[in-house]
């Protein structure tokens, strides 16, 4: 169990590093563009963002195993990986994965109604990937099951 | 799939949180499974099996149709 801890642990101070490395070069990078370069501006915005939310949540994640104790580590280990929980979990991503299709297909026919032909497009080949997706993966699962 | 896990569970004085830690789960499985709103996994069946020495089949029961 103490092990389990560690690894968490060890992730927590990944985050904090990859957090601060983001965060650092989205700043840095923000300073050196002039205010034309608005695709990279968003990216250095995107870094800092990004730097900012990895580092936020690997510290809370510290402070967190600093402040429970074992036991109550423990049983929040116990929740996270109960197994009717998982199954809940699994159910729940599978009725959005399957709205999120029918969402996709009916917002791809609302964009080809109104005339958007190029984003009916885009959106129509993300639901295409998404299917290809699922095939892929069934088949991958079936073979190792 | 029918269980005795309260009637088990009862009988030898334990409480659910007690139950649940033993096999590492949280006390709302333990919930659910005695209201039969939830059928445990293979392993989580041989886990309480074990835990009061008994045979699967002995606390659930499985049922045609």
């Amino acid at each position: 169990m103490l092990c389990k801890f560690s690894s968490r642990k060890g992730i927590s101070v990944v985050m904090i590093i990859l957090g601060a490395a983001f965060l650092i070069s989205g700043v840095l990078l923000r300073k050196e563009l002039a205010m034309e370069q608005h695709s990279l501006q968003m990216l250095a915005g995107f870094l800092t963002g990004l730097g900012g939310a990895f580092f936020g949540i690997g510290s809370l994640n510290l402070i967190r195993f600093k402040i429970k104790s074992a036991e109550e580590l423990r049983s929040e280990e116990i929740e996270q990986k109960d197994e009717r929980n998982i199954f809940i979990q699994r159910i729940a991503y599978s009725i959005v994965a399957i709205s999120s299709v029918i969402m996709f297909a009916v917002i791809s026919m609302i964009l080809l109604l109104l005339d958007f032909i190029l984003p009916a497009i885009i959106v129509m080949s993300a639901l295409m990937l998404n299917l290809t997706l699922y095939l892929v993966t069934y088949s991958v699962l079936k073979k190792k099951m | 799939m029918k269980n005795r896990l309260e009637e088990i569970r009862k009988e030898r004085g334990i409480n659910q949180q007690e139950l649940a830690s033993a096999v590492e789960v949280s006390r709302q499985t333990i919930g659910s499974l005695e209201n039969g709103r939830y059928n445990p996994s293979i392993i989580l069946a041989f886990k309480i099996a074990r835990y009061f020495d008994m045979r699967i089949e002995e606390i659930f029961i499985y049922e045609e149709g």
